[in-house]
Formats: structure tokens, sequence, C-alpha cells
């Protein structure tokens, strides 16, 4: 499982990001935390993908499989399976019936954790009030007084510490 | 703050995290990341069997049976050996471990009931 997760080729990749921010579009999730679970899951075996399935279907399968449980505990127990993306009905009839049982996770984000996360870092903490207040791109650039590539650089810092802070916070 | 309007800023922040063209050192670093969770997953598992046969009081520690026990929980994960490794576990801290607990479970047996 892990030498064709590694083997994703960057389309594959981009596809894959584009359909966890879908799936998210209505979370207080993270894209990001969303391919991280399915990944834990893929990797840990709990969902297995066969040989002949495609590995990208496979990963959107269970992240939509993860989202559907989201909302199902937000609907506060009614049960409901959500198809909101069934643009793979291939996969849909390859994925066994225990494949598609429902799973939780529980980092769901808040701004208030999030503050928590970034309070000891004066910077990202600004970054984050000013992403917040609408800022993006140049006008990042210009507030923090950095180019696209410092501008970046402070994204992959934020993304490090805010993932971090959702370790261990998974659950079985 | 509304749920409505909660979930608008986490939405804006993911905006922000997700901009720019993913590539493949993303996706390395993202599958890099599950990989570290899931082997300190499958350490935790064999630290709690260890735990469990530690607080055992009525049964000896038997280090052939604990021996099994582990290379039980390394063989449901492959990857057990190379996770201990990686967490800077090597096969001599397993034999160490073990003697702790049964230098543990001599002291208990001392003990006067």
């Amino acid at each position: 499982m892990r030498e064709r997760l590694r083997a994703l080729t960057p389309e594959q990749y981009r596809d894959l990001a584009a359909r966890s921010r879908y799936l998210v579009r209505d979370q207080r999730l993270l894209a990001a935390d969303l391919r991280q679970e399915a990944l834990v899951r893929a990797l840990e075996g709990r969902r297995r993908c066969r040989q002949s399935w495609d590995v990208v279907a496979f990963l959107k399968g269970v992240m939509r499989s993860i989202i559907g449980d989201e909302r199902r505990d937000e609907a506060e127990g009614r049960v409901s399976v959500l198809r909101d993306d069934l643009d793979e009905p291939v996969f849909e009839d390859l994925l066994p019936v225990e494949q598609l049982a429902l799973d939780a996770i529980d980092y769901r984000r808040t701004i208030a954790s999030i503050h928590e996360t970034l309070r000891s870092d004066p910077q990202l903490m600004a970054l984050a009030r000013a992403i917040l207040d609408g800022k993006r791109g140049e006008a990042l650039q210009h507030q923090f007084q950095v180019d696209a590539d410092g501008l970046a650089a402070l994204r992959r810092k934020l993304k490090r510490k805010l993932y971090r802070a959702t370790e261990g916070k998974s659950r079985p | 703050m509304n749920d409505e309007h909660e979930l608008a800023h986490v939405r804006l922040l993911d905006d922000f995290l997700e901009d720019g063209e993913p590539d493949l050192a993303d996706w390395h670093a993202e599958l890099e990341a599950a990989e570290l969770r899931v082997k300190k997953a499958r350490l935790q598992d064999i630290r709690a069997m260890l735990d469990r046969d530690a607080g055992s009081s009525v049964v000896s520690i038997d280090r052939a049976r604990l021996r099994a026990e582990l290379q039980k929980a390394m063989a449901a994960g492959a990857d057990t050996p190379l996770t201990l490794a990686a967490r800077g576990t090597h096969p001599e801290d397993l034999d160490a471990l073990i003697d702790d607990l049964a230098e543990l479970e001599r002291m208990d047996a001392d003990q006067p009931r």
C-alpha cells in the first residue's frame, strides 16, 4: 500500500486534494486533516484497497465515508449515508459493505482551538487573524513584508503547526 | 460566534492552507506524517500489551510466552520491527523491557501479602 501511495503522480495528488477540499466544504475540518485520516486508515489496513482498484478512487471513498459519519453525528443520531459525489460508480460497486462502514474523526476545528494552537507563535497568530479578516495573496505579502515564496514558507509553517495539533486525536 | 460564522472562518483558513499548486513534496510530507502516526499507534499497542502483562500478579512472567505475544503483535503488523527501530527501540530494548517486567514481578512476589 505504501508503495502505491508513494507512486501517486502530481495529477493524482491534485485530484485527491481537490476532492478533499470539496468534501470538507461544509465541515469544520481542514482538507489535509481529512486526507491524513484517510491515509492512516489505509496504512493501518482498516480500509483495504485491492490491487485491482484505483488507489485514488479508493482514498476518495474512504474520505467520503469519514465525512458521511461527520454529517451523521451532526444530525444528532439520524443515520444517513450521504452520497454527494457519485461519480465513481465502479468504485461504489467494488467497495464491500464492510468497507462502507462509517467512521468518525474527532478533530473538528474551531477558531478557538486554532487560536490556542497558534498562541505561542505571534507571527502565525497574526497571519491567521489576517486570513480571517479576508486578506489573501498580495495583501498578506504586504502585511508580512514577504514575497510569494516567503508567503509560501509561512503557509507551510502554519500547516505544520496546525496539523501537529491533531496528533493522537484520531479514534478507531 | 455562531456555527455558520465559525464554519466560514475555518473554510477561509483552509482556503489559504490549500492555496497554491499542490506538488509531490506536499503529498510525500502528508504520507510520511500518516506513516509516523501509524507507527506511533503500533508502538503504543505493544507497550499497552507489555503493561497489561506487567500488571498481572497471578500469572508468572513467562519470557517465552511474552516473547510469543510480541512476535504475534509483530506478525499482525508487518512493520512493527521497523516501527520500533524508527522510534529508537532496538530488539535489545525489547529484551530489556521483558527483563524489567520479570524483575518487577519478582519484587512483587517478594512483598509480604
